[in-house]
């Protein structure tokens, strides 16, 4: 009597212990997907929520939304802009830039703010040529990691995979354990003095993410010496994606998708590739630009957008290193970006239709 | 794999469930044995067969012993079996110290001999399966078990994978039968184990490991660190091995339950100890007791004048130390426990004519004072057994003893107290009897609630850079 009881109290315990303990992730996971994205998702979350923060102090300014990878983040800092006006009304220019980020990064961030409900007038698209071209190398850049998205994301994402299933794997390993997986931010956020490991310094430099999403170059200026070996170490991490170049389907996929949610909202869109270092320039140039300058204008011309180019728009003496802008380049570029070509356009939209201003083949903006 | 590894989840959840859909009591044993194998393979495919064959000499030895009366014959057996074990733990893990104490001893004495080292890999666990295969010759030779005589059950008694790589040491009498009896499924047994497991995981996830990222790098270069950050160091060194390696026993018992077997218990709460034997009593008991019955009293035990009874404690110790790795600074902290074991005796006796005195220490503040200083004793102690060399130990007890500045912990010292409280608080339920009076109580769903924040708090705390176990090495 006394066995059976025993063993009927373990069944009953050993149950209930699983059943806690789904239970238990399945609260994490609905603390990290809905109550709190921002601890799947640090980065996303931090700019989100600055964003919403602009908008409930500006609720009438149009708002105008960056995506773009850390050549935007650094490199946009609409904080510099002023006198930006169309009908009387100065745009809300945020930059939400993410670090590492490609177009499928872009795409699913678009969708995630759309689906909570922000709605911007216009979206800057940035488009980085040797993203377009997908290795596996580089796959980590191309598509935010399973860590960051949620089940959303991951509708979005499967499209975009050869192997569905194993995306839905993965992500389900995760969310198994997710009190383990995701333990760095929510000891973080709820134990911060029992954190065990400091963020690395990029990561750190988030922190300092200002008011309109704008991130500071993390490490100090170079000399030319230091720029240019930087400069060659970007090439090397970018060879794989400019040997054979071609423009991969994922990438272009995800650029019209983008376009077409934007046609669908009414959101007006354009495409922009950001500056870069003059040595990186010439790498790619013999070798990626006459292909992605061709798809491009193929693609602006169908969704009619434009395409600013500003390539060629900064000194090498603005940079960091190949592509990422130090403070000073930011503000020059920004202020550039926004008074000579954003603000004309955005003008031009109002009065009329995008078409009289739009980019055709062979008229990208690429002028200083 | 670890037992903390994902890998290691994946693998115990294969053969647990292949094992208890087995009806077969023979089938299960070769599945364990193959599934041992398999464990030990993973880490080294070539000292797998190193064990293989060391293992099936030890079997064919003691049946040899066991089939004659001849005592010459029997013990000419048994020492063959004991010093091919031993020459194997000597060969593999003893031989190139040896070698560089050679060395050095050359050199200091004015020669300019370099001696050339042996490129050995040290087999992980051997010094456990050797110890076990020693103590079941002597078990076998004195009569005690009889050999086995079914090969696949006695490579199952070395190889078991939960005791396998970091103990507890068997012996073949609790064992061996356990192999033969026919396993049913019991709920209440595995509840049992898998308490073990989460209590295990919870010490070295959340605590061993997490007190390792304040301990290590202080003793790594203590030179840096200021006298309160070396003493914080060498509190959460005694943390992390109590926990690392009580936790791993708790694991492997908890594995060796959920298959149906039961281990021996190899920790009763060290630290709660009030003096050295006592601690000696409750650390590591396996190795502990297997010291005490073939090293020990084959030396003459406790018989004899004072002066035998203190070199049997001086030697068993100092070859404890020694077993634990090839280091001198670790026959250094035998030595020390020696020394300690040896004036505990001799307080004893001191008490044991003074009767008021034996009273003052038997109450509540006496008991204090005592288990306080046996703590404070043995974490000084720990200081060689943690430090790679006489240097660095030397320089963390002047670090201790000496007002010195430098740098502070190196993470902030709130988890390290919290969790010191966890332990210390959980000790003093345990050895209160709170816990066996409150367990047997507690409804099913709070019991299984409690597994559930367990395990999640074992997994939010892990830090992120996971480690191997301490006594793994050994």
């Amino acid at each position: 009597m006394v066995a059976r009881t025993l063993a009927m109290r373990g069944r009953a315990a050993i149950g209930w212990g699983i059943v806690a303990f789904a239970t238990l992730q399945a609260g994490f996971s609905w603390i990290i997907d809905r109550w709190e994205p921002g601890l799947r998702d640090p980065e996303y979350g931090r700019k989100r929520s600055l964003l919403r923060a602009r908008i409930a102090e500006h609720p009438d300014r149009p708002l105008v939304l960056a995506l773009g990878t850390s050549r935007t983040a650094y490199g946009l800092r609409p904080g510099t802009v002023s006198g930006v006006t169309t009908e009387g009304t100065q745009p809300l220019v945020f930059n939400f830039g993410v670090l590492g980020g490609g177009p499928l990064y872009e795409l699913v961030y678009l969708n995630r703010l759309l689906d909570e409900g922000i709605r911007p007038t216009t979206v800057l698209i940035e488009v980085h040529p040797p993203l377009l071209h997908d290795v596996p190398d580089l796959s980590f850049v191309l598509a935010p990691v399973v860590e960051r998205c949620d089940a959303r994301d991951l509708a979005v994402l499967r499209r975009f995979t050869a192997g569905p299933v194993v995306l839905y794997a993965k992500w389900l390993r995760l969310r198994l354990v997710t009190c383990h997986r995701y333990r760095y931010v929510l000891i973080s956020r709820a134990a911060p003095r029992w954190v065990t490991e400091a963020p690395p310094p990029d990561v750190q430099g988030l922190t300092k993410t200002d008011q309109l999403g704008w991130v500071p170059y993390p490490w100090d200026a170079p000399d030319d010496a230091l720029r240019r070996e930087r400069s060659l170490q970007t090439v090397a991490a970018y060879e794989c994606a400019i040997r054979d170049y071609a423009v991969s389907d994922a990438p272009d996929r995800a650029l019209r998708e983008m376009l077409d949610v934007c046609r669908r909202r009414q959101i007006d869109a354009a495409l922009v590739i950001m500056p870069e270092e003059s040595e990186y320039r010439r790498t790619f140039a013999r070798r990626t630009h006459a292909r992605a300058e061709t798809y491009l204008d193929a693609l602006c011309g169908e969704y009619d957008v434009p395409l600013f180019d500003a390539r060629e728009w900064c000194d090498d003496t603005d940079f960091g290193d190949a592509q990422h802008l130090l403070r000073e380049g930011a503000d020059r570029f920004s202020a550039m970006f926004t008074g000579d070509r954003l603000h004309p356009w955005l003008t031009a939209n109002r009065n009329g239709p995008a078409a009289s201003v739009a980019r055709r083949p062979g008229s990208t903006v690429q002028t200083k | 794999m670890l037992f903390c590894s994902e890998q290691f989840l994946l693998f115990f959840t294969l053969v647990f469930v292949v094992y208890w859909s087995m009806p077969w009591r023979a089938a299960r044993v070769y599945l364990l044995l193959a599934a041992s194998f398999y464990f030990y393979a993973s880490w080294n495919q070539w000292l797998a067969l190193i064990i293989g064959v060391s293992t099936t000499i030890d079997y064919f030895v003691a049946r040899g012993m066991d089939a004659g009366d001849n005592p010459r014959r029997r013990k000419l057996l048994l020492s063959v079996t004991v010093i091919a074990n031993l020459g194997l733990l000597c060969y593999f893990k003893y031989a190139n110290f040896f070698l560089r104490s050679l060395e050095e001893a050359m050199q200091a004495a004015g020669s300019t001999t370099s001696l050339p080292l042996l490129k050995v890999i040290l087999p992980i666990g051997i010094s456990f399966y050797t110890f076990e295969a020693i103590n079941y010759a002597v078990d076998v030779y004195r009569r005690h078990v009889r050999a086995e005589r079914n090969l696949a059950h006695f490579m199952l008694f070395i190889t078991f994978f939960p005791h396998l790589v970091a103990g507890p040491i068997v012996r073949a009498r609790d064992f061996l039968p356990q192999i033969r009896r026919t396993k049913h499924w019991d709920w209440a047994r595995m509840q049992l184990g898998a308490q073990f497991f989460l209590m295990g995981l919870f010490k070295k996830l959340a605590i061993a490991d997490r007190m390792a990222m304040f301990a290590d790098p202080i003793f790594a270069h203590p030179e840096q660190y200021r006298t309160s950050a070396a003493w914080l160091a060498v509190l959460a060194y005694a943390l992390q091995i109590y926990c690392d390696f009580s936790g791993y026993t708790d694991m492997a018992l908890g594995s060796a339950h959920l298959l149906g077997y039961k281990l021996a218990k190899n920790f009763n709460m060290p630290y709660a100890s009030a003096n050295i034997s006592e601690f000696w009593r409750r650390w590591h008991i396996s190795l502990s007791s297997w010291l005490r019955d073939y090293l020990f009293i084959p030396l003459g035990g406790s018989r004899g004048t004072g002066w035998q009874i203190n070199r049997n404690l001086m030697i068993t110790m100092t070859l404890g130390g020694l077993w634990h790795g090839a280091s001198w600074t670790f026959v250094v902290w035998g030595v020390l426990h020696g020394a300690l074991l040896i004036g505990h005796r001799a307080f004893r006796e001191f008490c044991l004519a003074r009767p008021r005195l034996t009273a003052i220490l038997a109450t509540f503040p006496g008991a204090a004072a005592r288990i306080s200083l046996t703590f404070f004793t043995v974490s000084l102690a720990w200081i060689f057994f943690r430090a790679t060399t006489f240097t660095a130990a030397a320089e963390m007890f002047h670090r201790m003893f000496t007002r010195q500045t430098g740098m502070g912990l190196p993470l902030h010292k709130q988890s390290l107290i919290v969790l010191a409280l966890v332990v210390l608080v959980a000790h003093v339920a345990a050895g209160s009897g709170a816990w066996r009076r409150l367990a047997p109580r507690l409804p099913a769903p709070v019991l299984g609630m409690s597994y559930a924040m367990v395990l999640t708090l074992a997994l939010l705390l892990a830090p992120d850079s996971g480690k191997a176990f301490i006594y793994f090495q050994f």
